[in-house]
């Protein structure tokens, strides 16, 4: 459960995210990917380029190391066909076996060394007769072992290899120093030059210091040489502990990676042509040269450029997707800031976004259409309603009625009846009088005045009305029924509810330019709460239900306060019990 | 006493008007009353009047109509628009006609009052009336404006003012004159024509309202009292007689 948890809340929080911050993702992780690709593929390269220069190099050294080393041998083969040409050799081969005595022998061991006079690391040369005398120029002791000798084998060697040479490593075991150093022994078999019959063979033993010679030309210490069983011969000791069997029996070269105590080192192993040597050569593990430049190079200029992509991809996408957005989305904000449908006026880059763009502001333009049309359609219910409303008091009708009981009133010889219905007309042709929104002061009296003598009429004695209107006011233009709310006011909030007879006096004069009109009534007075109650201003006017639904002090007030187009224009004084004065201070319009 | 006509379609407004104000202390009388624009034509010339009160909106004959032939006719006739507020239009044209006044309904004594004596003192101000002169009347007169009658009656506007206007004579002149000569009211024998016709269309069948229009009484509640008044029966009794 927890696990499966978790798990949701990380999608959640990689699809919750911007867009910016999923481009700056997957960029990262492009990044990544693509540098640890970049560490690989190099790793790879430059091993592998590495692999390729050690072959290359020890190829050339190993082949190097032959050449030289086939020559040199080449150059001993050559001086060992001088050996039958050589007097004392001749005598010595030809004697009779009983005529061989030292003193022969010493002589054919002047004349071979003559021979070899010029040649170095010559270990010694042996010359053997088939009955077994032998002449050795060699210092030292040498085991012979006149069995191998006269084995077939080693007699087989030299009759096939006619008229040429044979290598082998210690004189193939027949002959070989008593201290254990190896040589190299050049074999031929020895033919009388006029009988063209054997008479003998040729046994060259040449030191491994030829070899180290040869090899000292070569660089590093890393070559050696040893012999068909890996023993080790010349060079580096090290390098020839390296030596493997499968060397021996191996056609061309060979290369074969070795685990060192640090490091795989890579061995290569050459056979000297015709010969029991086998050169080594093992990589050095600190090539100086692993990879080439270029390929450096290359490699870090893709990385580079990659680097240079990948940030031009973040910068554009920021540039020409994320930012654009953003603008957009403030764009669209500012909309609900504006409080109205607003377009977007922002530059789109001329893309995906500038589309998107043309399809808001067109959907704007559609649904800002919709608004106006649906306003319109209200605005035509409303003047019906309006008109239905008109139409069900049709003042023609409601005044021919008046007419025709007032003068039924006359005949019954019930004047007062024809007062009262008189007033109420009166009182409706004023009130109900459309066009004006405007009507002089003397006009809106007229209304009050029907109206509390109508009042007058349903309570009874219950209020006497007294005017204070100054001449100069008369003309005076003001909104049309703002007067009478507020006597309608005085009378239900006010003197009804004191159960007694009230006053309600209407004053007007004109001061500093302004028109102040007073209703003031003798009623049970306003408490401080209501009175800042109905002089609140609301950001929210009042509807039209709370106008109609009784308190039209408010309503009136904000009409007033409409009009005139500021707050300041009334006043409410009162004492509880006492009485209420609500003043209008209406400015005057100048006139001209 | 200034004599005072009332031309309304609602009777009750009539009557009112007539009950409710004291006229005798403003020195004035009712002398008659009209439903009809179209009425107030036929019988103006009979009552005389120095002030009339119009009703606006009347059928017909509007009070504009009405108004504007009577103030080409009768120069001197102070003339009272009354009007409701909901006939703002009407009001609108009345701007242009030469009104004393106009009251707004349903009036009040006060306001009725107010204006009446304004309106007194205007009459006043344009002295009394003409005293008539001799005029040079020929014996052919008579029986070219007969004729001129006998060839005009279905012109719903012709009136003995009209005539006596288009033959050069004071109307009470040849009110009088006429009188000697046919031995009948020009308003008899001008309702004697029509009324000749009348009978001649309702004997073929002719459905009453069209034929108020034809005879020149384009208002059928007028014809039919004045076909009553010479038939002895109603237009439609009148029919079913025959």
């Amino acid at each position: 459960m927890g696990e499966k948890k978790k798990e949701r809340k990380h999608k959640f929080f990689i699809s919750n995210n911007t867009l910016t911050v999923k481009a700056w993702y997957v960029i990262g992780g492009a990044l990544l990917v693509f540098t640890v690709v970049f560490a690989i593929a190099f790793l790879v390269m430059t091993g592998r380029s590495r692999r390729d220069y050690e072959i290359r190099e020890s190829e050339t050294v190993l082949n190097s190391m032959s050449g030289n080393i086939t020559a040199n041998l080449q150059s001993y083969k050559d001086i060992t066909r001088l050996v039958m040409l050589n007097n004392q050799v001749v005598r010595f081969l030809r004697a009779k076996s009983d005529e061989v005595d030292a003193g022969l022998k010493n002589d054919t061991k002047f004349g071979i060394n003559d021979i070899f006079v010029a040649s170095d690391y010559v270990d010694s040369v042996f010359i053997f007769r088939d009955d077994k005398h032998y002449v050795t120029t060699g210092k030292g002791v040498y085991y012979i072992d006149y069995n191998l000798m006269g084995d077939s084998f080693w007699q087989a060697v030299i009759q096939v290899k006619e008229g040429g040479t044979v290598i082998f490593m210690n004189g193939n075991k027949a002959v070989y120093r008593a201290n254990g150093d190896p040589i190299i022994t050049i074999g031929r078999a020895i033919y009388d030059i006029h009988s063209q019959e054997r008479v003998g063979i040729l046994l060259v033993n040449i030191s491994t210091g030829m070899l180290q010679s040869t090899i000292q030309g070569q660089v590093g210490s890393n070559v050696c040489v040893v012999t068909e069983e890996g023993k080790f011969l010349a060079g580096s000791e090290e390098v020839a502990a390296l030596f493997s069997d499968d060397f021996a029996n191996a056609e061309g070269m060979v290369h074969r990676a070795v685990r060192g105590d640090k490091n795989v080192r890579m061995i290569s192993a050459l056979r000297v042509p015709e010969t029991p040597l086998i050169v080594l050569c093992a990589s050095n593990a600190s090539s100086p040269e692993t990879i080439p430049m270029e390929t450096m190079i290359a490699m870090l200029l893709l990385f580079v450029t990659f680097l240079a992509s990948i940030s031009v991809a973040a910068v554009f996408i920021t540039k020409n997707i994320t930012h654009p957005i953003y603008e957009l989305s403030e764009e669209i904000e500012k909309t609900k800031e504006a409080g109205w449908l607003k377009k977007i006026d922002a530059e789109m880059p001329d893309n995906e976004l500038s589309m998107l763009k043309e399809s808001y502001n067109s959907m704007i333009d559609y649904l800002n259409e919709m608004f106006t049309r649906l306003l319109d359609k209200e605005k035509v219910i409303q003047k019906a309603e309006m008109r239905v409303l008109h139409e069900q008091i049709k003042p023609h009708f409601l005044y021919n009625s008046l007419e025709t009981i007032s003068y039924m009133a006359l005949e019954a010889k019930a004047p007062n009846v024809h007062s009262a219905l008189e007033t109420l007309g009166s009182f409706y042709r004023n009130f109900l009088s459309k066009g004006d929104r405007e009507i002089p002061l003397e006009r809106e009296i007229n209304i009050v005045k029907d109206y509390l003598s109508l009042q007058k009429l349903r309570y009874g004695d219950i209020l006497n009305d007294e005017y204070d209107i100054s001449e100069e006011t008369k003309e005076c233009q003001i909104p049309k029924l703002i007067l009478q709310p507020l006597v309608e006011n005085s009378i239900y909030h006010g003197i009804r509810l004191t159960g007694e007879k009230g006053i309600i006096k209407v004053s007007s004069w004109i001061e500093d330019n302004k028109l102040h009109i007073t209703v003031w009534d003798t009623g049970i007075g306003m408490t401080q709460d209501t009175i800042e109650s109905v002089l609140k201003i609301d950001d929210h006017p009042t509807s039209l239900d709370d106008n109609l639904s009784g308190f039209g002090l408010k309503g009136t007030i904000e009409r007033i306060r409409y009009y005139c187009g500021r707050d300041d224009v009334v006043k409410i004084k009162s004492e509880l019990g006492e009485y209420t004065q609500i003043e209008l201070i209406l400015p005057l319009e100048e006139k001209g | 006493m200034y004599r005072v006509m009332l031309i309304d379609d609602e009777q009750s407004a009539r009557s009112l008007l007539r009950e409710s104000i004291d006229w005798a202390s403003l020195d004035m009388e009712v002398v008659g009353e009209a439903a009809s624009g179209i009425e107030a034509i036929n019988v103006i010339d009979d009552f005389r009047p120095d002030l009339a009160f119009v009703d606006i909106s009347m059928p017909f004959m509007n009070g504009i109509e009405f108004t504007e032939l009577a103030t080409k006719r009768y120069p001197n006739l102070v003339i009272i628009i009354m009007t409701a507020f909901d006939e703002f239009e009407y009001a609108r044209q009345c701007i242009r006609l030469p009104v004393f006044d106009y009251m707004l309904k349903p009036f009040v004594r006060g306001e009725v009052t107010e204006t009446l004596k304004r309106a007194k003192a205007k009459i006043e101000a344009m002295g009394p009336r003409k005293q008539e002169e001799e005029e040079e009347f020929e014996d052919s007169s008579i029986e070219q404006i007969t004729k001129y009658i006998k060839e005009n009656y279905t012109d719903s506007k012709l009136n003995l003012t009209f005539v006596a206007q288009t033959f050069g004579f004071s109307s009470s002149y040849l009110s009088r004159k006429f009188k000697q000569e046919t031995g009948k009211n020009f308003v008899e024998y001008l309702t004697e024509c029509r009324m000749e016709k009348a009978m001649e269309l309702a004997s073929k069948n002719v459905k009453m309202f069209v034929a108020s229009s034809e005879v020149g009484i384009p208002d059928p509640n007028y014809f039919g009292r004045c076909f009553k008044k010479f038939a002895g029966v109603s237009y439609s009794e009148y029919q079913a007689k025959l």
